[in-house]
């Protein structure tokens, strides 16, 4: 009875799980108990083997993919989750003259609009008085009948829509920053991303706001289109170099399969002067093993270069 | 400028309920290794970890602005996470097909080192040999039990922190523990 207690003990102990008495109990059994001891060594043993048997590193190609899927997921749900009565807070929310101004124009827009179907398609617009979601439409799409009485004619639907609104600013402003990160992350058209993150890429551009940096960091690593990160790169390079922007680089000088990329990468690291953000031993270990692993002469030629400057 | 890696992950989880997606990015970036890492020892192809990573992070994505910092966000992630890989193990095992080999007996995987020895001296051979068996053994335990097993063996967590993780007392997870060490001594005694 006695010894099974201890049996029962002998995982969580394997595993440093017993409490100090318990633990220390069990230690004392274990200099009587020739059989415990025995069993303790061979769980030990097939704790490891086990464990020796699972690769610890994630696969960084494995990782990539994931990251570029994800970013593509949440586009999707982004689009999905434009409602209605989001885009009628937002149209009744304005918080700058810019919004104010785009917000007339919209609402212009949406009376035309309105009395267009109104007038001509003869569709009823049902209203009901708490029911915010039923103004107007300008572009429809995905619609669903969601119930439909033929006795009375009463009908349900549910649809997406979207307003145009036109924004007009300098480039450094914050709105227009916010809003070009937020398309750089979310648009799910590369022709746009496209688009957008050209728009960012400005030798006007004096400041560039945390989030419009993250939202072009992130393009630079994970967008799917290499245009979109070779732009964004080059837009990066513009912006105050500082940790974040070196670690991203070599992330892709490290993982980007593509070779120009990888080579715009390494030129706009060469091409900075302040040799103390080199002295980083991960950044060091990275232009090494691009020094002696890189497919890309070129590439390799570049990071000797920099190792030697930063030796000298 | 605001560097956002240097916010906690309650910070970050503000930030992004104030329209900052970026802060979304680095709290993922942050943790989707360990993510990763889980549902690869999980499951077996890089496909399928790759769709519980997605599952996971789309999940979290949509519950965030829900989360009311009960627990660490750590814990929450990693509850997500288990239970996607246990919804995941459940659906694909309605698709799983059974050996009509004779020869292949999966309740009781033999491991003959010396008669391998004799005809095969290849190492790595053998090597993916045995981690063939040891894997087999494992996706051989029921889901719950192998996912304790993982979270304690592979990646060091305390029995309180798997506890809390799927959702269940720490007495549960040392019997899983338990059972599962069971199995697997008996499994995997030729090894």
């Amino acid at each position: 009875m006695e010894h099974n207690k201890f049996k029962e003990m002998l995982i969580l102990y394997s595993y440093n799980e017993l409490g100090k008495e318990e633990q220390k109990e069990f230690e004392r059994h274990l200099l009587d108990c020739a059989s415990c001891k025995n069993e303790l060594e061979e769980l030990l043993k097939l704790h490891q083997v086990i464990k020796n048997s699972f690769s610890e590193e994630v696969d960084e190609d494995t990782l990539f993919e994931s990251r570029h899927e994800l970013l593509a997921g949440i586009r999707i749900l982004n689009r999905k989750k434009v409602s209605p009565q989001k885009i009628w807070e937002f149209l009744t929310t304005p918080t700058t003259e810019s919004l104010r101004f785009s917000y007339s124009i919209a609402a212009t827009v949406l009376i035309f609009v309105t009395a267009y179907f109104l007038l001509f398609n003869s569709v009823e617009v049902m209203k009901t008085p708490n029911d915010n979601s039923s103004i107007g439409e300008l572009n429809v799409s995905n619609l669903q009948i969601i119930n439909k009485d033929d006795e009375n004619g009463e009908v349900e639907i549910s649809f997406e829509q979207t307003v145009p609104v036109k924004l007009k600013g300098n480039i450094n402003d914050i709105e227009i920053q916010q809003v070009l990160a937020k398309s750089l992350l979310n648009s799910e058209n590369p022709g746009i991303r496209l688009q957008t993150v050209s728009a960012i890429y400005s030798e006007k551009r004096e400041s560039t706001t945390e989030v419009l940096k993250n939202a072009l960091l992130n393009a630079m690593m994970y967008d799917n289109n290499p245009g979109v990160r070779k732009v964004a790169m080059n837009a990066l390079c513009l912006i105050p170099f500082d940790n974040e922007v070196r670690d991203a680089m070599i992330y892709v000088l490290q993982n980007d399969k593509n070779s120009g990329l990888r080579i715009q990468a390494i030129n706009c690291l060469s091409e900075k002067n302040d040799l103390k953000q080199f002295s980083d031993p991960n950044t060091i270990n990275a232009l090494k093993e691009r020094m002696n692993e890189d497919e890309n002469s070129y590439i390799k030629i570049q990071a000797k270069t920099i190792l030697t400057k930063i030796s000298s | 400028m605001e560097d956002l890696s240097s916010l906690s992950d309650n910070d970050l989880i503000l930030s992004f309920r104030n329209g900052n997606d970026a802060a979304f990015a680095t709290l993922v970036y942050r943790h989707d290794r360990e993510v990763l890492s889980l549902a690869s020892h999980y499951v077996k192809s890089s496909d399928d970890a790759k769709d519980i990573y997605q599952e996971v992070f789309l999940r979290v994505y949509k519950g965030l602005k829900r989360f009311e910092f009960r627990s660490e966000f750590t814990t929450w992630l990693f509850r997500v996470t288990t239970n996607v890989c246990l919804t995941h193990k459940a659906s694909y095992k309605k698709y799983q097909t059974v050996s009509l080999s004779p020869e292949v007996d999966d309740e009781n995987p033999r491991l003959d080192l010396k008669s391998s020895e004799e005809h095969e001296p290849d190492k790595q051979l053998l090597e993916a040999e045995r981690k063939g068996y040891i894997n087999k053994a494992i996706d051989s335990l029921a889901p719950k039990q192998k996912m304790a097993f993982m979270l304690k063996n592979l990646h060091d967590y305390k029995i309180k922190e798997i506890a809390k993780m799927m959702e269940c007392s720490e007495g549960t997870i040392k019997k899983y523990l338990f059972m599962a060490n069971e199995k697997l001594r008996v499994k995997l005694k030729t090894i």
